[in-house]
């Protein structure tokens, strides 16, 4: 078993322990099955893959990780903005998957309140490696 | 009158009576519980593997079942490698091997709801301190 593993088993040990705390209990968001899905995390863990196990699992997920000697705990919930309401004005950050767990961690400390993260995917280089000749990229834009 | 033995005979009296077989301790179960107070847990560790379980607690917050699984992925499947759970009266282990049937065994057996929180605790350091060697026996190294 390689350090990583062992931390990430740690996490767990810890997490176990702190569910016989009713607080942490009540705190802790089932999802539609009635399960409360907690996964462990290091600090440089990325936030892709716990996006992706947001969309499978189709509701809330936690994210347990270690704060200093400190056990964690976010909950990640699909954000539905209700279907008929009006959209009120709200603020989201956009968060790419190569973030990593503890910049999140320590973002939430400091605002001290939920936040809504808009999901971004990586910036991508695009450029025309073929293109038209000039006359027939005339033409062709002539038409429309 | 006959004359006291004193402080011997008194201790001798004392001593239980090793030929009458002690009866046994009745063991405590869970009162039927309350569903609200039913707490499912879905631990995934990534790369590693999940524990899967349930724990129970009466108002008082005191414990009163729970079963903890260690699971590994494995193609395709999750695979149950250990488990540890309070039913039947008793704290036990299941081991579970990948080609032959599970063994059970005791850790101890519950005389009050106190032993119910004791081997939620061991059942956590059993499967957590020991996965890799759960997982190597499921796969038949040992």
């Amino acid at each position: 078993v390689d350090a990583r593993t062992r931390q990430r088993l740690a996490i767990s040990h810890r997490v176990l322990d702190a569910l016989r705390s009713k607080e942490f209990r009540s705190d802790t968001l089932a999802n539609h099955a009635g399960e409360h899905v907690i996964m462990s995390a290091l600090p440089d863990d990325t936030l892709g893959s716990f996006f992706e196990e947001v969309r499978r699992t189709d509701g809330p997920v936690h994210i347990a990780t270690l704060h200093g000697q400190d056990l964690l705990v976010v909950a990640l919930v699909p954000f539905k903005s209700a279907r008929h309401a009006r959209p009120a004005p709200v603020e989201t950050f956009p968060m790419g998957p190569d973030v990593a767990i503890g910049i999140l961690v320590d973002y939430l400390i400091l605002r001290e309140k939920p936040i809504l993260i808009r999901e971004v995917t990586p910036q991508m280089r695009v450029e025309l490696v073929e293109r038209p000749d000039e006359t027939e990229l005339k033409a062709h834009c002539g038409r429309h | 009158v006959t004359k006291s033995r004193g402080l011997a005979q008194r201790r001798l009296r004392s001593l239980p009576d090793l030929g009458v077989p002690a009866a046994e301790r009745e063991r405590w179960y869970p009162p039927k519980g309350d569903p609200d107070l039913d707490y499912k847990i879905d631990n995934r560790i990534p790369g590693v593997g999940r524990i899967m379980g349930h724990t129970q607690f009466d108002q008082d917050n005191r414990m009163t079942e729970f079963s903890l699984t260690a699971q590994i992925f494995f193609e395709g499947d999750w695979e149950d490698v250990a488990r540890v759970d309070s039913a039947d009266g008793e704290v036990h282990v299941h081991y579970f091997h990948r080609t032959r049937p599970a063994e059970r065994e005791l850790i101890h057996v519950i005389y009050c709801q106190d032993d119910v929180d004791h081997g939620y605790v061991t059942a956590d350091k059993m499967l957590i301190a020991k996965w890799s060697e759960h997982v190597s026996r499921w796969r038949g190294g040992r």
